[in-house]
């Protein structure tokens, strides 16, 4: 079966984990993406990217100290992998390539 | 420090997987703080209360949302949210729209009558009176046998100071009725007396004006005896005291029509239930709890009762204060005491037709549940290869039975909402005819109380119409896709027909009674009353005056009356229509024990109200003080059959009258009642109240503001009812009639429409169960006969077989009804066959309608779904 490409969630998510420092947990990630990209992201969303990400083996996590503010519940930390990088880079190829020369194309159509 | 909403964490940890629960909430609840101190506490709540919502929708059921990749085999087919189940049941609903439109009509009708009596039950049977803590209270009658003028009577500060049985206890009764003056005429107002402590001991709520203390006046004022009225009276003003005085709030003092005040003191709720049935409570003081008055020499006595309301102390029983009260008394006599609970007191008389109509409800609900498990199992067969595929795909029992619950859900909703309206329609078009005794504890209507119970009523049909639809689909994946789906053994078709033959027994027999009371209500409306219909009365009360004052003012009043636009004649009488009216014996020709009924009369009475003089002539101003009468055919028929009547000598008391004419019989007794010897005569004292008759033209409800306004300009102390026309007073009178036609009527449309749609799923369930075998018959030649008798052959047989059971049940059982019934007689054979044969021809009609959809089928695309 071919390799699945990254999604766009996938995609934010891989890239705010990178801007964190290559380790980090939901919250910073979902504000991350918020404040970057302007959109609302479903939170849901990033849940399930984070778990599909995770299973593909592009991140791995563990579970930090309980905190008061959290109601004593732990954060789960995520870090990227050597696969991550590499999915990530690869995607970002893809999108270069595919944007090479039409970047003035979709800016004509859009006016 | 402000904390999210519990109640959404705990829909949190219920709906999210555990190995990813604590970090999700984790997540929210770090964000939520930072939130309270950004945007506050109200703001930050809606916001966990959103994402809360957001993550329950977007992540599954319980299952790992992070898993999705591992099980996407297994799980492919299936939607993965409620919303998703929603909507796939939505789709499956749509595939199939005139089952799931009958499964739903199943559970309207059934949940709808229901709910109608359940509201109008519900006070007779479970809802608890409206007071504090209503189990405490009992009440207390106490009579009396061998009283003597010496006998010491314990009085009721001595019970209430029993604090081992009391916590309290009152006294009230009903007071004398008082006119008041308002600004726009007069109204009676009936006063109720109360022990200051009435209110506190039940629990309920005054709203008070002014100080409301015991009189003198009240504390005396005895039922039996006419005495002045009060002066000054404080009340407390019911909910039915301030619709009749339309009162307001700043009016707080009420004028007597003879000059003393009425203080309104303080105000109950529109929710307080009457127990002494008044417009105003004033408060009075209770001596001994037998108030027994003796003639001045001793020798007779008469007593007047209080209603004795308590409130028990824990563990005290009612039997326990009766055997403590009643005991003898030390100068003599005996008083009989009975205690029971308030509730049992105020429901006793309608409990058992309650809870019969309630029962007979409850049947037809389980009828329903019946129809909609057949529907379901029609349903269930059709898709029972689906979810053979579904399970041999991964899915578990539990994911089918999540299917059928998100389909269910949705018709079972549609039907208790729909079931709802049909009963709020059905109460709205029985409250005009609601005899005042079935909303004695307050008006029926859709309540909270009534939606629960509609919900609960659904569910219920719901949850037992599902168990042999999720057994279907339970059949073994192989078997259904060997195509070897079994057909129902001889035992389970024999319970199949048993059951339609039992509803359409049933559906007969309620379509008998129902036919019955429709015909007898047809025979009423058909009946000639004598009156023109359209003829308008008016009762009015005067103030005690002198005979000519009221007289002169009944003179001056129907002058009035007459110059008024449109009305064409007007005269008086004593009697109002179905009022009931005095008899007597009188001496016709010297022939003694001649008993007739007598109404006194204007001039012109006959002319007003519609009626015809057959022979002689009308009474004229000449005829007063008996000199002459004349009499109705009920009376001719009686006492003078063979001769003719006029000229007839009548002998009462001294006085003598000759009948000068005969008048048509009138339903003066109600539409009901047969027509009874009547003498009329002219008026020769005025009695109260007066009742106007007038005939005029054009619509009646034009008339009632100019009527009132003339017969208050005449005389301003005049009370003036409503006017009405003699039409609807005579369809008043057979108001149970009508009650109980409607509720039979009612109970017959239900039965017939659950057995209907009952029969309907027979057939279907026989053409979803065969239809390979249907389509093959088709193919090597069968016709649409053939088609049709095997598909309709059970539920026909279900409908004859019951249909002609219930038919004589229904002729035998309607004997039960003759008290309800007028020109119809119990067991008529033409009525029962006449509805019989309706209901039949429905029934069979539902039968075949399935029939028509096997003899349709096309062979090739049949044997193709197969």
């Amino acid at each position: 079966m071919a390799r699945e490409a990254l999604g766009d969630v996938e995609h934010f998510v891989l890239v705010a984990l990178v801007r964190l420092g290559g380790e980090s947990y939901g919250v910073p990630i979902l504000e991350e993406i918020a404040a970057r990209t302007g959109r609302h992201v479903s939170r849901p969303a990033v849940y399930l990217a984070l778990g599909r990400l995770e299973r593909r083996g592009l991140l791995k996590s563990r579970l930090g100290d309980a905190t008061a503010e959290r109601g004593g519940r732990a954060k789960r930390f995520f870090t990227l992998t050597k696969a991550g990088a590499r999915e990530l880079r690869q995607s970002r190829q893809a999108f270069t390539r595919m944007w090479a020369d039409v970047e003035h194309l979709v800016d004509r159509a859009a006016r | 420090m402000t904390r999210p909403p519990r109640v959404a964490v705990r829909l949190l940890a219920w709906r999210l997987h555990p190995d990813h629960r604590d970090d999700v909430i984790g997540d929210l609840d770090e964000q939520f703080i930072a939130r309270v101190s950004a945007v506050g506490p109200a703001r930050a709540r809606r916001w966990y209360w959103r994402e809360t919502l957001d993550l329950v929708g977007g992540m599954g059921w319980r299952r790992d949302p992070f898993a999705i990749d591992g099980s996407r085999s297994r799980r492919v087919w299936m939607p993965d949210t409620w919303t998703l189940d929603l909507r796939h049941a939505w789709r499956s609903l749509g595939a199939r729209r005139g089952s799931a439109l009958a499964t739903m009509a199943v559970f309207a009708i059934g949940v709808g009558l229901l709910s109608a009596i359940f509201a109008l039950a519900d006070p007779f049977i479970l809802r608890p009176l409206p007071f504090a803590r209503p189990g405490e209270l009992v009440a207390i009658d106490v009579r009396s046998t061998g009283l003597s003028p010496d006998a010491r009577i314990p009085t009721l500060d001595e019970w209430r100071a029993r604090g081992d049985l009391f916590k309290d206890i009152a006294a009230s009764r009903g007071g004398p009725t008082v006119q008041l003056k308002l600004a726009d005429g007069s109204v009676m107002f009936r006063t109720g007396l109360v022990t200051e402590n009435f209110f506190d001991l039940l629990g309920v709520p005054v709203a008070r004006y002014a100080p409301w203390r015991a009189t003198t006046w009240a504390s005396t004022w005895r039922p039996s005896r006419a005495g002045p009225d009060p002066s000054d009276l404080a009340v407390i003003v019911t909910p039915h005291g301030r619709t009749a005085l339309r009162w307001t709030a700043d009016e707080r003092d009420l004028r007597l029509t003879d000059g003393g005040a009425v203080r309104v003191a303080g105000v109950l709720s529109d929710t307080f239930l009457d127990l002494v049935g008044c417009d105003g409570l004033a408060a009075y003081e209770v001596g001994p709890v037998i108030d027994a008055y003796w003639s001045p020499d001793g020798s007779s006595w008469g007593y007047a009762r209080h209603d004795l309301i308590a409130r028990l102390q824990p563990s005290v029983t009612p039997d326990v204060v009766q055997r403590a009260l009643a005991v003898p008394l030390p100068s003599g006599g005996r008083l009989d005491v009975t205690v029971e609970p308030l509730a049992d007191r105020r429901t006793r008389a309608m409990r058992p037709l309650a809870l019969g109509a309630f029962g007979a409800g409850l049947l037809i609900l389980f009828v329903c549940a019946g129809n909609v498990a057949n529907l379901l199992l029609a349903r269930g067969t059709y898709r029972a290869q689906e979810f053979a595929t579904r399970e041999a795909l991964g899915a578990t029992r539990l994911d089918v039975a999540r299917l059928w619950l998100a389909e269910l859900g949705l018709v079972a909703l549609a039907g208790a909402t729909a079931g709802l309206a049909i009963a709020w329609i059905a109460l709205h078009v029985a409250a005009g005819v609601i005899p005042a005794q079935y909303v004695a504890l307050g008006a029926p209507d859709v309540s909270a109380r009534v939606v629960a119970f509609a919900l609960l009523a659904g569910a219920a049909v719901a949850i037992v119409g599902l168990v042999p639809a999720v057994l279907v689909s339970r059949v073994a994946p192989r078997t259904l896709l060997a195509r070897r789906a079994s057909t129902a053994g001889p035992r389970v078709q024999i319970l199949r027909v048993g059951f339609g033959a039992v509803q359409a027994a049933l559906a007969m027999v309620l379509a008998v009674g129902a036919a019955m009371l429709l015909q007898s209500s047809m025979n009423l409306l058909r009946r000639d009353p004598g009156y023109d219909g359209a003829a308008l009365t008016v009762h009015v009360s005067y103030r005690p005056a002198s005979a000519a004052v009221v007289d002169e003012t009944v003179r001056s009043s129907i002058d009035r009356l007459k110059h008024l636009p449109g009305v064409q004649a007007v005269s008086a009488t004593t009697q109002a229509v179905m009022d009931g009216q005095r008899g007597g014996g009188v001496t016709l020709d010297g022939r003694p024990g001649v008993f007739v009924f007598d109404t006194f009369v204007r001039p012109e009475f006959f002319d007003a109200a519609g009626m015809t003089i057959v022979q002689g002539r009308p009474l004229g101003e000449g005829d007063h003080d008996w000199r002459a009468v004349v009499v109705n055919q009920a009376f001719v028929r009686q006492y003078l059959p063979a001769t003719p009547p006029l000229g007839h000598l009548l002998t009462r008391s001294a006085r003598q009258g000759i009948i000068v004419g005969v008048v048509r019989d009138v339903l003066d007794g109600g539409l009901a009642a047969a027509p009874r010897p009547t003498v009329y005569s002219l008026m020769t004292e005025v009695p109260s109240p007066v009742v106007y008759v007038f005939r005029a033209i054009g619509d009646p409800a034009g008339y009632r503001e100019p009527i009132r306004r003339a017969l208050v300009a005449v005389n301003d102390d005049a009370v003036v009812s409503d006017v009405d026309t003699i039409d609807r007073r005579l369809r008043d009178s057979v108001r149970d009639r009508t009650f109980a036609t409607l509720v039979l009527t009612m109970f017959c449309l239900a039965g017939g429409g659950v057995t209907v749609a009952g029969l309907a799923g027979i057939a279907s369930f026989v053409v979803a169960r065969r239809t390979r075998e249907i389509a093959i018959r088709i193919a090597i030649g069968a016709t649409g006969g053939d088609v049709r008798r095997l598909v309709a052959r059970e539920a026909l047989s279900a409908a004859v077989i019951g249909g002609t059971a219930g038919l004589l049940i229904g002729r035998w059982l309607s004997t039960w009804l003759t008290s309800f019934t007028y020109g119809v007689e119990a067991g008529n054979w033409t009525t029962a066959v006449v509805a019989g044969a309706v209901m039949l021809v429905v029934m069979v009609a539902a039968a075949l309608a399935p029939a028509g959809r096997a003899v349709n089928l096309q062979p090739t695309e049949a044997l193709r779904v197969e």
